[in-house]
C-alpha cells in the first residue's frame, strides 16, 4: 500500500485549525500516519455514488423533537466551579492583546 | 455459590432467600475490585455500600424487581453525578459530573448498584484499551494480551467476575470487540434504542450505549430497563419497548441466517474460519437455515467509518479547551494560547490523531472527496443490509479477525489497529443492532461470533444467541 503524501506543512495547518501544538517530531510522525490512513481511505473514490443521498445518522424514523420549554437546572453552582469561575464570571484571558488591538 | 459468577436471576433469588444481602454482595465485588490486578477500574464507587443498604430495604419491603441490589460496572464515558468521570483522559482526570446519564439512572432507579467506573480507551477511541491515560487493561485469559477496546474495562469486569453485567459504549465495535476477546456477550442496540444523554460524545451519529453480560437473559433484562424514549436525547426513539426477557423465553422460531460471502470467501484467519465451522454446526440444528448473501460495499466499511468518525470527533472534541471544566494550565498569555496549551497537554495521541484526520477530511479542499463521499457510501452500506434482510433474519460474521493480541503489538501502527474493527463497523454505520457472543476458545483464548439484525430486532438477536451453541 503506497502512502499518499500529506506534507508536513499541511499537518501544521490542520493542527493550527484544531488548536493543537505539535513538536517537529509529532508533525513528522503525523504526516506519515495520516498519509498511510488516507492511502487506505482512498478506495472510497472508486465507488460510484452519483444520485446517492448522503446518510448521516442512524436515527429512525425521525429525530424526536421535545416540547419547547426550558429545563431549570437546580444546582447552578455545580456548573460554576473554581478555578474556571469566580462568582458568576468565567475566568479567562483577554481576547485582545496589545499586539492585535 | 459464588455470587460474582451467578446470573441476575440467580442473584435475585439469593437476595430474596436471604442467602446474602445486597450489602454482602457489593462488599464482595468491592473487595475484588480493590484487589484487581487487571487495571479494570479508574474509580471505585465509595457510595456503593450506601446504595446497597437502600437496596436491602427495598428487598425487605417485598419489592420483586429482580434488578434491585445487583452490582454493575459503568464505562467511564457515561456521566455519574458526584462520581468522577474521566473518559480515560487527562483532560477530564478530575471531572465530577453534575448529572447522571439516562442509561445509568434508569438502572440505579431500579435499585442496581454502581460498583465503579471502568477503564477504556481515551474518549472511547481505540480497539485495544491501550489508549488510556490510566494505563492499559489486561485480558483475564492472558495478562500479556489486550482485552480489546474501547470498553475493555467493562468487558473484563464481567469476564473476571467482578459484576454480572456492565455498561459499555459502542461506536464502531467498542462493545462487541472486547466482548469477543474476553469471552462474554456484548450487545449493541439499534441506534436510538437507548438514550445517549450523559454519554460523553465521540461520534454522535454512531455512539450507542451497549451491554456486557454472561448470557442473553441478563442482557435482555438490562436492555428492557434502559431502552425507550428520553426527551433529553433528540435521537432517542419512541419505538415501543418489548418485554425482551419474556420474548427470548418463547419457543424458537425458524431462523434464517445469512452469511455475507465478503466476510468469509478468500478470508484467512481465525474469524473467517470460525464462521465456516459455525456453519457446519448450525446446519445440523433444527429450525435453522443458512444461506449465502452479499454485502457488496463491505470492503468500504472501514474507510467510510474512519472518515465519518474522525470528522465527528474533530467537531465534538472542539469543546475541550479547559475554559469551563477539564484540564487547565495557568500561565498562558492569551486566550488562543490557553486553548492550545490545554488541548495539547490534556488530550492523548489517539484523540489528536483523529482530530487531525477529521479536520483534514472536513476542510474546504477535501470535504467532497472524503466526508461527502463517505456519507454517500454509508447509504450504500445501509442499502446492502436492507437488501440482505429481505431474505434472512440475521447475519452471521466474525466479531474480530483475530483473538486477543499482545499488549503493544499494534500501538505503533494506527492503521493495523483500525483493522481490528473490520467486521463491526458495518452495523454501526447502518445503525443496526448487533451482538457478539462467545463461540469457544482458540489456542486458549476466547473467540466470538457476531449476529447483526434489522432495526428493532433486539429480541430476535438475543433469542438466537441463546439458541446457538458455542462451536468449539
Amino acid at each position: 500500500m503506497s502512502s499518499q503524501p500529506i506534507s508536513e506543512e499541511t499537518v501544521k495547518k490542520i493542527a493550527t485549525l484544531a488548536r493543537l501544538d505539535l513538536t517537529p517530531d509529532e508533525v513528522h510522525a503525523a504526516a506519515g500516519e495520516l498519509g498511510k490512513i488516507l492511502a487506505y481511505v482512498d478506495r472510497l473514490s472508486s465507488v460510484k455514488t452519483g444520485g446517492i443521498e448522503p446518510f448521516h445518522a442512524g436515527a429512525r424514523p425521525l429525530v424526536a423533537l421535545r416540547e419547547d420549554r426550558s429545563d431549570y437546572f437546580k444546582d447552578r453552582e455545580v456548573l460554576l466551579p473554581k478555578p474556571y469561575f469566580e462568582d458568576d464570571l468565567l475566568v479567562t484571558k483577554g481576547v485582545f492583546t496589545k499586539e492585535n488591538q | 455459590m459464588n455470587p460474582t459468577a451467578a446470573s441476575i436471576s440467580e442473584l435475585a433469588k439469593g437476595l430474596r432467600s436471604k442467602q446474602y444481602s445486597a450489602v454482602e454482595l457489593i462488599k464482595q465485588s468491592l473487595d475484588a475490585a480493590k484487589q484487581d490486578s487487571l487495571n479494570v477500574f479508574i474509580t471505585v464507587n465509595d457510595a456503593a455500600l450506601e446504595a446497597a443498604r437502600r437496596a436491602d430495604k427495598r428487598i425487605s419491603s417485598g419489592d420483586p424487581d429482580p434488578l434491585i441490589g445487583i452490582p454493575f460496572a459503568v464505562k467511564d464515558v457515561l456521566m455519574t453525578r458526584g462520581l468522577r468521570t474521566t473518559a480515560a483522559s487527562r483532560m477530564l482526570a478530575d471531572f465530577i459530573p453534575s448529572y447522571t446519564a439516562t442509561a445509568v439512572e434508569r438502572l440505579t432507579d431500579r435499585g442496581m448498584v454502581i460498583l465503579g467506573k471502568t477503564n477504556c480507551d481515551e474518549f472511547a477511541m481505540g480497539s485495544s484499551n491501550e489508549n488510556s491515560a490510566f494505563g492499559p487493561v489486561k485480558n483475564p485469559h492472558d495478562e500479556s494480551r489486550v482485552p480489546g477496546g474501547s470498553s475493555g474495562g467493562s468487558a473484563v469486569a464481567v469476564a473476571a467476575g467482578y459484576a454480572p453485567v456492565s455498561l459499555g459504549t459502542d461506536t464502531g465495535g467498542s462493545v462487541r470487540l472486547p466482548a469477543a476477546l474476553c469471552g462474554v456477550v456484548g450487545f449493541r442496540p439499534t441506534y436510538g434504542r437507548i438514550s445517549r444523554y450523559g454519554l460523553i460524545a465521540m461520534a454522535s451519529s454512531l455512539d450507542q450505549v451497549g451491554i456486557f453480560s454472561r448470557n442473553a437473559e441478563d442482557c435482555a433484562l438490562l436492555l428492557e430497563a434502559m431502552a425507550g424514549f428520553d426527551r433529553r436525547d433528540a435521537t432517542s426513539s419512541r419505538e415501543a419497548v418489548p418485554r425482551y426477557r419474556d420474548d427470548i423465553r418463547q419457543p424458537v422460531r425458524p431462523l434464517t441466517i445469512g452469511i455475507p460471502k465478503e466476510y468469509v470467501d478468500d478470508e484467512v484467519g481465525v474469524g473467517a474460519d470460525l464462521v465456516r465451522r459455525a456453519r457446519e454446526r448450525y446446519e445440523q440444528m433444527p429450525n435453522v437455515k443458512l444461506v449465502d448473501v452479499s454485502l457488496p460495499h463491505s470492503a468500504y466499511g472501514l474507510a467510510t467509518y474512519y472518515i465519518c468518525v474522525s470528522s465527528e470527533i474533530s467537531a465534538n472534541l472542539a469543546r475541550y479547551d479547559g475554559l469551563r471544566y477539564g484540564y487547565r494550565e495557568e500561565g498562558a498569555a492569551t486566550l488562543e494560547e490557553l486553548y492550545r496549551t490545554n488541548r495539547t497537554n490534556g488530550l492523548g495521541s489517539e484523540p489528536k490523531r483523529r482530530i487531525l484526520l477529521g479536520t483534514y477530511a472536513l476542510s474546504a479542499g477535501y470535504f467532497d472527496k472524503y466526508y461527502a463521499q463517505a456519507s454517500k457510501v454509508r447509504r450504500l452500506i445501509l442499502q446492502d443490509f436492507e437488501k440482505a434482510f429481505q431474505r434472512v433474519d440475521v447475519l452471521l460474521s466474525p466479531t474480530s479477525p483475530t483473538p486477543a493480541f499482545k499488549l503493544g503489538e499494534r500501538m505503533t501502527d494506527p492503521l493495523l489497529m483500525y483493522l481490528s474493527d473490520l467486521y463491526t463497523v458495518g452495523a454501526s454505520l447502518a445503525g443496526l443492532p448487533a451482538v457478539s457472543y462467545p463461540a469457544g476458545m482458540v489456542s486458549n483464548l476466547p473467540v466470538g461470533l457476531q449476529l447483526t439484525g434489522p432495526a428493532w430486532s433486539e429480541a430476535r438477536l438475543l433469542q438466537a444467541i441463546e439458541y446457538l451453541q458455542p462451536i468449539s
